[in-house]
């Protein structure tokens, strides 16, 4: 049990392991950003139906924030500033997830709002947060472990790195 | 060799948000309907109003207004009551229903946020006009007003309809 419970541990803190996650990762975020791009009037409308933003920050939140989840997701794939771009999307999951307790505490039956703006589909529930937990191990591991082994900050000079 | 410097990660994670501010704002405003920064929308967690009264409209003005083309209907019921029959002319936009998203985004290319709408469902306490009010006010629109009980007095003022 210790030897597995041991080499998980060691297989989470490789440096090369946190490739997969970075591609996996921005992957995720940058599938995610599409349908909010596209509509930023019904990600206003979800966003709305969460009933925790203040409303004056609804729309600036809606134009922004999948911006962020696009860059980020695309500096984690490419490997520039992987670490940083980690940490913010490690922020948001947080924050995603602090959203979701409250509103299954508030007993509310809202769409999700994460991959697509339907308000039908995706309604949210306890997978949701196990499913935010987990993209969240993985960005954890890139912003403590991440080798740069494939990335694109390697071809830059070291000051710049 | 140069003393190695390096930028720390707080300061590109602010770089990188304040770029996508940027992108965000900037592909925003080239939209041909940007969405107002600051939406309309009545409620929040930490502002939480009661509902912001939504203006009614009575049906006498509603008829004027369809009769002068001043103001766009908007029928928030179902997808299957509008195909019964729905005041002529008038958008479908379920509240409740999946492509909401895309049917709002349509709605924002067809209809300027000036414009007057007015919203209606049937029957007398029918929650989805001013559910959709609201969301249309949080969008930008200016001009929302409810026909309350909106089908019903439609079809006894004998007003034209459609079908679909």
């Amino acid at each position: 049990m210790k030897v597995l419970i041991r080499s998980i541990c060691s297989l989470y803190a490789n440096p090369y392991t946190s490739v997969v996650f970075r591609w996996a990762v921005g992957l995720i975020f940058v599938y995610a950003s599409m349908d909010k791009l596209l509509h930023p009037s019904a990600f206003a409308v979800a966003l709305y139906n969460y009933k925790i933003l203040p409303g004056s920050l609804i729309n600036l939140v809606a134009i922004t924030l999948p911006w962020v989840e696009l860059v980020g997701g695309i500096l984690l794939i490419i490997g520039l500033s992987p670490r940083a771009a980690a940490l913010i999307l490690s922020i948001l999951l947080l924050i995603f997830f602090s959203a979701l307790s409250i509103s299954l505490y508030r007993d509310i039956d809202i769409s999700c709002g994460c991959f697509s703006v339907s308000t039908t589909t995706d309604k949210i529930g306890i997978s949701y947060m196990v499913r935010d937990l987990l993209v969240l191990a993985m960005s954890l591991q890139i912003l403590f472990f991440d080798g740069k082994f494939l990335s694109i900050e390697r071809l830059l000079p070291t000051r710049y790195q | 060799m140069a003393a190695k410097k390096r930028v720390p990660i707080f300061y590109q994670a602010i770089l990188i948000l304040l770029f996508s501010l940027g992108m965000g704002l900037m592909t925003n405003a080239l939209r041909s309907t940007p969405l107002p920064l600051m939406g309309d929308w009545s409620q929040g967690f930490f502002s939480a109003k009661a509902e912001r009264a939504i203006p009614m409209v009575p049906i006498e003005e509603a008829i004027v207004k369809f009769l002068s083309h001043e103001a766009f209907f908007l029928d928030a019921r179902s997808s299957t009551d509008y195909q019964l029959g729905h005041i002529e002319g008038a958008l479908n936009l379920p509240v409740h229903d999946g492509d909401f998203g895309e049917r709002l985004q349509e709605l924002s290319l067809k209809v300027g946020y000036d414009e007057e709408l007015i919203v209606y469902c049937d029957g007398i306490g029918c929650n989805s006009s001013p559910e959709l009010a609201s969301i249309l006010k949080g969008m930008g629109y200016r001009e929302v007003k409810i026909l309350a009980n909106g089908w019903t007095e439609w079809i006894m003022a004998e007003m034209p309809f459609e079908v679909d």
